[in-house]
């Protein structure tokens, strides 16, 4: 520079003109530096320091699907990741050397099909075999064939096989849920899955269902075992926590295996319990009961005739164990009486019958988080006869679900709680509950509930699982075959909870078409297979709940057998 | 004078240089170390999974109930053995049932000898 300026000197006319031309061209490269400072400065500090961190990434990141575990953390559903082979076609040199050592390998891969693959010069990509073990993968990568590469994929996988199979549901091969609490997470819940997420780091919290691993098992063996013996059709089964509505079991056999979708796409592994409605029968008649009680049409001490069947128009309702004889309530609980129980009905009216079952949510479809859920199939015109089949039970179909929550509400004090596959906690449960009957008209239900099992239809599960004061209610429905009642296809189940004197679990069983089989001389009722079963189920999930046995109760058959020894 | 200020620019500009360069290669070297940190902070957390999936399925209670069934003498629990807390004194009995020495009764104890 400073040897141009002496230039400029020299030559005093042209000075002018350079010196003019010179500032020119500084000061456009003033101005460019400035520019160029300015940007940086802003890039770097202001949006570096201040500015959203995440501009410019905006990449299509799918939310991680969350883990599914139980209420113990036993893991359900998971993601790992595999490997998948695919080759391109038009960089293979040698077709017989690639297949020669990829079959090597592979031996499971269909050479002619592998052949017809490879040759196909057209296309640029096409899959060989999805998901390969890590090891076959390093093998196929040490062999080194050019135009054969690896992609990494996700795969759902639920380690425990068919343990909840119906409560989980299942993913397509894209990892959309497709069915059960998968689908949830994907549509209904999504705010929920988004609640788990962690986008930054591209993780997420497990789902804790409400579903209590252990417990499922048990009462998917018992009920495996019950279908075995007893020659039943299908089989279903519900623990319910009473006082927070969290369903800590449903098994509806027979099921599927999620890790292969196909197996649940047949009609009979549906979910019973709640994609099937079905007609409860005598369960129902615990309702009846109960809005008697809360009515204040009936007491305790109140008596129904029972000694002639009842005529309603040209209809005759009969008592499948005729006493005919007055009975008293608790006699007809303990004797499951048609005749007692629609009189109840009949005395609390049409108009009352009606606004009770749809308070308890029998005339609504229950939709918990599983997107499959049925609604219920009720009659179309409510006479007279309508109210008096409905009360015990015949006449219109709920998912037994819904059985189950509102048994729940009998027995808890009174709340209906909305029943959930999450894990909930009891305040918030008791903040969604609705009061359906009185808390003195859930006392004397648990009362009822009892009396049956130590002297009515129930006997058997209370001397199966002796100890742990259980209390139920059996139903043993026709189903309805071709557009009539048949007696040799029952519907037969229990609805229960234990302990009795401050309930924690509602219980139900069912079993669809059981069979008479040795050692029930020939009956299939309720009593005789599904009360059993739910007795063996109480037994071993009790211990599991943290439920004590009472010793009280159980010195008595040790001292009978004392007795007679 | 200039040519003194001139070559202290010089120096100053190589010395910058050097300076530069040494600190983005160090940077690089670190950008390295982080990528292949988060890359086995992966693998691992893959394998985490790929354990627990594995855990979980061996943990399945239906295999479980089978292998205690084949290989254990044990029977589910009955109402009749569970005691509540305040009953415990006066149900112990007086020495201990079980003695761990003798391993004989022990099938657990057994099939770890048989593996060893």
């Amino acid at each position: 520079m400073g040897n141009h300026a002496t230039n400029i000197n020299d030559k005093p006319k042209d000075a002018l003109k350079g010196q003019k031309r010179l500032r020119l061209v500084v000061f456009g490269f003033a101005v460019c530096f400035a520019v160029i400072s300015g940007r940086l400065v802003e890039l770097s500090l202001v949006r570096g320091f201040f500015g959203d961190h995440h501009a410019g990434v905006t990449r299509e990141a799918r939310l991680p699907r969350p883990d599914i575990v139980d209420r113990n953390g036993m893991l359900l559903a998971t993601d790992i990741k595999v490997y998948s082979l695919f080759a391109n076609p038009r960089k293979i040199i040698d077709v017989d050397e690639a297949v020669e050592l990829l079959t090597a390998v592979l031996p499971d891969l269909n050479v002619k099909k592998l052949y017809k693959q490879l040759g196909n010069r057209k296309r640029a990509f096409v899959w060989l075999k999805r998901e390969i073990s890590p090891s076959k993968r390093a093998e196929v990568h040490n062999q080194g064939v050019p135009g054969i590469g690896f992609r990494k994929e996700t795969l759902r996988i639920y380690p425990n096989g068919r343990l909840a199979s119906h409560v989980l549901g299942y993913v397509d091969v894209d990892s959309h849920g497709i069915a059960g609490m998968e689908k949830f997470l994907d549509d209904q819940g999504a705010l929920y899955t988004a609640s788990l997420a962690d986008p930054a780091k591209h993780a997420a919290l497990p789902a804790h269902l409400a579903i209590d691993g252990r417990v499922q098992h048990a009462m998917s063996d018992e009920i495996a075992k019950a279908i075995a013996h007893f020659k039943a059709k299908a089989g279903a089964g519900v623990v319910m926590n009473i006082h927070t509505g969290e369903i800590i079991s449903m098994v509806s056999l027979p099921d599927y295996n999620p890790n292969e979708p196909k197996s649940a796409q047949q009609s009979k592994s549906i979910n019973r319990v709640t994609t099937g409605v079905y007609e409860l029968g005598s369960v129902i008649k615990a309702v009846t009961f109960a809005m008697a009680f809360d009515a204040g049409v009936m007491t305790m001490t109140s008596k129904y005739d029972a000694r002639r069947p009842l005529r309603i128009g040209r209809s005759v309702i009969h008592d499948f164990h005729a006493e005919k004889r007055i009975l008293t309530v608790p006699e007809v609980f303990l004797h499951s009486s048609n005749i007692g129980t629609a009189r109840m009905a009949l005395d609390v009216g049409l108009e009352g019958h009606q606004a009770f079952l749809r308070k308890a949510g029998f005339f609504d479809r229950l939709v918990a988080e599983l997107p499959e859920a049925a609604a219920p199939i009720l009659p179309k015109r409510w006479g007279k006869l309508t109210t008096v089949t409905a009360a015990f039970g015949h006449g219109f179909a709920v998912q037994p679900l819904q059985g189950v929550t509102v048994a729940s509400a009998l027995m808890n004090g009174g709340k209906l709680i909305p029943p959930t596959f999450l894990k909930r906690d009891r305040e918030s449960a008791q903040g969604q509950a609705v009061q359906l009957v009185k808390p003195a008209t859930s006392e004397k239900m648990k009362y009822l509930f009892r009396l049956n099992a130590q002297k009515g239809t129930a006997r058997k599960a209370d001397k199966l699982a002796a100890g742990y004061r259980i209390g139920g209610k059996t139903g043993t429905a026709e189903k309805v075959i071709k557009g009539r009642y048949s007696k040799d296809h029952r519907l037969n189940s229990f609805v229960g909870a234990f302990p009795m004197e401050d309930p924690q679990y509602t219980v139900l069983v069912m079993l669809d078409e059981p069979q008479p089989v040795e050692g029930t001389y020939g009956y299939a009722t309720s009593g005789w297979n599904a009360v059993p079963t739910a007795g063996k189920v109480i037994a071993r999930i009790a211990p599991l709940l943290g439920v004590l046995p009472d010793l009280a109760d159980l010195e008595k058959p040790k001292n009978k057998k004392a007795g007679t020894h | 004078m200039l040519k003194v200020i001139n070559s202290i620019l010089v120096v100053v500009l190589l010395v910058s240089a050097f300076v530069v360069y040494s600190l983005e290669y160090s940077i690089k070297q670190g950008e390295r170390d982080i990528a292949l940190a988060k890359k086995k902070t992966r693998q691992a957390q893959e394998t985490i999974r790929l354990l627990d999936a594995e855990w979980s399925m061996l943990t399945q209670p239906e295999r479980l109930q089978r292998l205690a069934m084949e290989h254990l003498k044990l029977q589910p629990v009955k109402a009749g053995q569970i005691l509540p807390r305040n009953m415990l004194a006066s149900k112990l009995p007086d020495r201990p049932v079980h003695d761990p020495s003798n391993t004989k009764n022990d099938p657990l104890a057994r099939m770890l000898e048989d593996l060893n």
